[in-house]
């Protein structure tokens, strides 16, 4: 039997200033991203040491397909390379699609009470709304210390639990229906994590000075808030965090939500989508990375433009190798992923595969430029196309960002 | 209600700062003098996980009232988030008693003051 087949291809090249933002989650989704899916949050890329290997540079700029193939094929594997290669920091906002959304992100139980009971209003679930929040940090983590954090694992495990819950709408009117969704995110092992970098820690003790107090007789029992640093302190101790930081860390996270459509807001028990991903990064040498993720999806029949969609499951798997030195940077991508979905004839399963290079090379300064290539592969029974190329261009100048 | 913590007159004061959050802390404390100053008396860091929070303040005479009080850095490289930060007084390893209030941590550090005062009792 002939084997039916879509084929696109981006070639991309863009200049730009890579960003220096620090970031102890796993590394963001790939330069060499499919420029036809839904664009994701731009995620801070990994700040890298003095001298050490040119940094991620950003992603391509969105709505970058000038086909529409390639968005079909997106589309239909669920963001398969944007999604898969990373556990979202906020899965409950990822599965529902609102990575817009401003995340709050409350620093005690009563900002956490004060934001979920803005979620319920007059009997309906309310849109635009996205937490996310530490349960251990919230609670039992208020009186831990920091010796117990270094030497007890599980306290590790809970600290770094991470909960999400968001809520969007779609429709207007008699038809809006809001999207709500919860999730959690684990980071099992995190070799960005600060708090066991002792460089770092120790290149923060050395740039800050504790305040003398006032004199005077404060009653015994009052605790209070010690004069606010100088930006110059700040700066000194925050670059102590960016300038201790491995590149390449060993990280691995585990991600998993659930959603639900409110019709009018109205609450009702319902799962709509269920998605599971796992990611980890391991450094080989000073230079180079390999990610490994995979993401699985459930979503339950639902009706879409009056059409009943059947239930679907998807699971795909991608890999990342990343080579950087100091004036350039490679990357090389590569995923494949299957849904299968019940149309009342049977089961039907639709492959899809992923493949991708990127090449940046430092142009002075903290400005870059990058040549991307990414195509898709997919086969289904009523796709007919057997291969379409498309070449894009992004020009981007972020310089100072 | 006072928060002035009584201890036996002639134990070792000892006096233990603990900061929640899993936060590494720089501190140190002061005693106020006569005059209302504060003296500089200890120092440490909790920066490696060995829980050297720990300084000896000598003995306490009956009733004689010693005032102290802890300048805390507290290191962040997280989103601002409320902790617990707790004064101890402890003779020998025994607890004799506390204060204890919460406090913001912010990046990349926040500065704070804790007070406690102790009063020697026969």
């Amino acid at each position: 039997m002939k084997r039916p087949l879509l084929l696109s291809a981006v070639l991309l090249v863009s200049i730009g200033a890579h960003a220096n933002a620090q970031s102890s989650a796993l590394p963001p989704p790939p330069a060499a991203r499919s420029a036809d899916a839904e664009p994701p949050t731009p995620a801070p890329a990994p700040a890298a040491p003095q001298g050490a290997p040119l940094p991620p540079a950003p992603g391509p700029a969105p709505g970058a397909d000038a086909t529409g193939l390639s968005e079909r094929a997106g589309q239909t594997f669920e963001r398969l390379q944007t999604t898969v290669e990373r556990v979202p920091d906020n899965p409950a906002v990822d599965l529902i699609g609102a990575e817009d959304l401003q995340i709050t992100k409350p620093g005690s139980v009563k900002e956490l009470g004060a934001e979920l009971r803005g979620l319920y209003k007059d009997g309906k679930i309310v849109p635009q709304v996205a937490i996310e929040f530490s349960p251990f940090a919230l609670t039992l983590g208020r009186s831990s210390g920091f010796e117990a954090y270094r030497t007890t694992s599980y306290i590790r495990f809970l600290r770094r639990i991470t909960a999400s819950l968001a809520t969007t709408s779609v429709g207007v009117g008699n038809d809006e229906t809001i999207m709500g969704a919860i999730g959690l995110r684990f980071r099992i092992v995190d070799g960005t994590d600060w708090r066991l970098n002792d460089a770092a820690i120790q290149c923060a003790f050395e740039a800050l000075a504790t305040p003398p107090p006032a004199g005077g007789r404060m009653p015994s029992g009052t605790i209070v808030p010690g004069p606010e640093p100088s930006d110059e302190a700040k700066k000194k101790v925050s670059k102590c965090f960016t300038d201790h930081v491995r590149w390449n860390a060993t990280q691995w996270a585990v991600g998993m939500a659930v959603s639900s459509a409110f019709p009018q807001g109205e609450v009702q028990a319902d799962i709509h989508d269920l998605a599971t991903w796992t990611s980890a990064t391991f450094g080989l040498g000073d230079h180079a990375q390999l990610v490994l993720g995979g993401k699985y999806l459930f979503s339950d029949t639902r009706l879409e433009d009056g059409v009943r969609v059947p239930a679907r499951h998807t699971a795909a798997a991608t890999g990342r190798l990343e080579l950087r030195k100091k004036q350039y940077g490679l990357i090389f991508t590569a995923g494949s992923g299957a849904r299968w979905s019940n149309d009342m004839t049977g089961w039907r399963r639709e492959a899809i595969g992923l493949f991708g290079a990127e090449a940046q090379l430092a142009i002075g300064g903290d400005k870059w430029i990058s040549l991307r290539f990414s195509g898709e592969v997919s086969g289904g029974e009523k796709d007919r196309l057997v291969s379409i190329a498309n070449l894009k261009w992004n020009y981007d100048i972020s310089g100072g960002k | 209600m006072s928060n002035t913590i009584l201890f036996p007159a002639g134990a070792e004061l000892r006096l233990r700062l603990s900061v929640g959050g899993n936060f590494p802390y720089k501190w140190q404390i002061y005693e106020y003098n006569g005059a209302n100053t504060p003296e500089p008396l200890d120092n440490g860091s909790d920066g490696r996980g060995e829980g050297s929070t720990i300084a000896t303040a000598s003995k306490i005479e009956q009733g004689v009232q010693r005032r102290f009080v802890w300048s805390v850095a507290v290191v962040s490289n997280d989103d601002p988030i409320e902790v617990d930060v707790t004064g101890q007084v402890l003779d020998g390893k025994r607890l004799v008693g506390e204060v204890k209030g919460p406090i913001t941590i912010k990046k990349p550090f926040t500065n704070c003051f804790v007070h406690l005062w102790v009063e020697g009792i026969p």
